[in-house]
């Protein structure tokens, strides 16, 4: 199986002060991965490290690329939109993405449109979290590309529209492309996770297959990674 | 990977979108003005071209900030920065579609100015054939159209100029900010404003002083090279200003999470 | 579906579809939906059910036609064998149970006729 995601001795400093330190990690294509992490434990960082956005230290490779323009070619990362005015119209953002990516496959953005209800003449503004959720997952997938970051897709949105963000995931990731989910509640997401993987104590400190914690330690995949908190849990602390 | 052209695209159409309620803005109050004008009783039919001259130095100067305040945003936006594309070709799209929504909001107001002009046209006749008459009595007999070539070809250097000194400052301020540690950076932030408003001040007082010599230079002594020396000398600043910002971009500057 | 996070999913998977098997949503040479259905459907991802189908396969209770999708096999005594293996397992599991309530085998034979002659009145 060839590798879709190789992070070698990653290094992320802001203000002086360390956001990840000696990170290492490989995910290999096809594998739907969930990022695990207390808020602020630097799993957006990770994401943004990925995409090149953010600038550290250490080699980051998508696919065999490590040069950042490439990387941002490969990896498909759920942007929140900010960079729009709040009166632009979904239409018009779709338009955005269909310009500036040429991997943006409008058939499969407006299939997912129709199956999430998205309404096009809808403006930013009067989206509640739950489509704005929605909007962004169908514009984040409707690219084709190797590698998908998706940041908290879930967080802060209804059970109705957690389902059907679910079901668009697993409809629409494409063959060998691999997801990396981030998220604070396994919980909603296990039945989903080939591999998890924890960023803890400013590292990645876990990064374990599914099937593995359920098999071998016979435990919840929830309390699994509740025991990494526990004090004197599984995980060194310095 | 995204062609320049796409990009140059998305980056001008956000800005145009600016440039477009800046002159709707800007039709408001001519036609404001000139109802004002109606009510106190002196309105003829050159009210509305006089009403649009009285406000139409303001659409440049907001619309020079607005374009710069889009085109700054989009360094540290997720939204453009994930667009695979090198960062010198992003910085070059940024500029030239700023350029281009100037150029747009020029031509624009050429065209109101014609319009309003010609509405007014029966009044304005007569002062415009004293002017030429006075121009031809001071020996002001110059080109028109080169002129205003070289004034629009000036101008927009001063913009270019502007926009990427804009650019300068707030990207050393944001890779400045990447390593300092939180406490200070407000006190660093404070220091660096201080310096760049005095530097800003300076080139501004310096163009100013040294652009009203050039139109004197070149109006009174048809002396055009002066000018075409120092528009020269603002393209190499441009370029250098310019090599520093991709510099930062490539190095140091992240977008502001999400 | 709702999973046991506790029990590998591929596992419940084969297990969900034994049952449909058995009582008779999928029948023998019916077709499966395809994988990327199913994984929507059960809400897992591809690779676990592939996993799933993959092991129901290598047993013989599936076939895979390339081209065409994944088929219940048509083997009936392979299907009756599944049934007896399900059966047991279900027995061995409700025996130790009954059996650590400290009843005797004749007493959960006992139990077990009084239970069944009490759901046929009751229906």
């Amino acid at each position: 199986m060839s590798t879709a995601l190789s992070i070698q001795n990653l290094n992320y400093k802001r203000n002086r002060q360390v956001i990840l330190h000696d990170g290492q990690l490989t995910l290999s294509t096809g594998k739907i991965v969930g990022l695990l992490g207390e808020n602020g434990a630097g799993k957006t960082t990770l994401m943004r490290l990925i995409t090149g956005n953010a600038q550290g230290q250490g080699v980051i490779k998508v696919g065999d690329s490590s040069d950042v323009m490439h990387r941002k070619q490969k990896t498909s990362f759920s942007d929140h939109l900010k960079g729009f005015d709040k009166s632009t119209k979904i239409n018009q953002v779709v338009k955005f993405y269909q310009t500036v990516y040429p991997d943006f496959s409008n058939d499969r953005y407006q299939e997912m449109a129709t199956f999430l209800q998205l309404d096009a003449s809808q403006k930013l503004t009067a989206l509640s979290k739950g489509t704005k959720e929605k909007l962004i997952i169908a514009l984040t997938l409707a690219r084709q590309t190797e590698l998908y970051l998706l940041d908290e897709p879930f967080s802060g949105i209804d059970s109705m529209s957690r389902k059907q963000v679910i079901s668009s995931i697993l409809k629409w990731t494409p063959d060998n492309a691999t997801l990396l989910i981030s998220d604070h509640y396994v919980h909603e997401i296990a039945s989903l996770l080939d591999e998890i993987v924890v960023v803890k104590d400013q590292t990645i400190a876990v990064h374990k297959g599914a099937d593995e914690i359920r098999d071998q330690l016979g435990v919840e995949i929830e309390d699994y990674y509740e025991s990494l908190y526990e004090v004197g849990g599984a995980a060194d602390d310095k | 990977m995204t062609s320049s052209f796409s990009l140059f695209k998305v980056m001008g159409q956000t800005k145009v979108r600016r440039i477009n309620w800046l002159i709707i803005l800007e039709l408001i109050a001519t036609v404001v003005t000139t109802l004002w004008t109606a009510i106190s009783g002196n309105f003829s039919s050159v009210s509305l071209f006089y009403a649009f001259c009285s406000w139409a130095i303001f659409p440049y100067l907001i619309g020079v900030i607005l374009v710069a305040i889009v085109a700054e945003k989009a360094y540290t936006s997720d939204t453009y920065r994930l667009i695979p594309i090198s960062n010198w070709k992003f910085y070059a799209m940024n500029l030239l579609s700023s350029l281009a929504a100037f150029i747009y909001l020029v031509l624009v107001q050429v065209v109101l100015y014609a319009l309003t002009a010609a509405i007014g046209w029966s009044s304005l006749s007569d002062s415009y054939e004293q002017m030429q008459l006075m121009m031809s009595q001071y020996g002001m007999s110059f080109n028109f159209w080169a002129a205003a070539g070289t004034i629009l070809g000036l101008s927009l250097v001063i913009n270019i100029l502007a926009w990427s000194t804009i650019s300068l400052v707030h990207l050393v301020m944001n890779s400045a900010s990447n390593f300092l540690p939180k406490a200070r950076q407000r006190v660093v932030n404070i220091i660096v404003y201080v310096i760049v408003i005095f530097l800003t001040l300076r080139i501004v007082t310096f163009l100013f002083g040294w652009l009203s010599n050039l139109m004197y230079t070149a109006f009174g002594s048809s002396n055009i090279d002066s000018l075409w020396l120092g528009i020269l000398v603002m393209v190499v600043a441009i370029v250098l200003e310019s090599a520093l910002n991709i510099v930062m971009i490539n190095k140091w500057v992240e977008t502001n999470p999400n | 579906m709702k999973f046991d996070d506790k029990v590998p999913i591929y596992y419940q998977i084969k297990t969900h579809l034994y049952h449909e098997m058995l009582n008779g949503q999928l029948t023998a040479g019916a077709q499966l939906p395809p994988v990327r259905q199913l994984a929507v459907d059960l809400t897992v991802n591809v690779n676990t059910v592939q996993r799933a189908l993959g092991e129901m396969i290598t047993e013989g209770t599936l076939t895979s036609q390339r081209g065409k999708g994944n088929f219940v096999t048509t083997d009936t005594t392979r299907l009756a064998q599944l049934k007896d293996q399900l059966v047991m397992a279900q027995l061995a599991q409700t025996y130790d149970q009954l059996h650590a309530f400290n009843l005797t085998d004749a007493e959960i034979l006992t139990s077990l006729k009084q239970y069944i002659e009490k759901r046929g009145i009751a229906q």
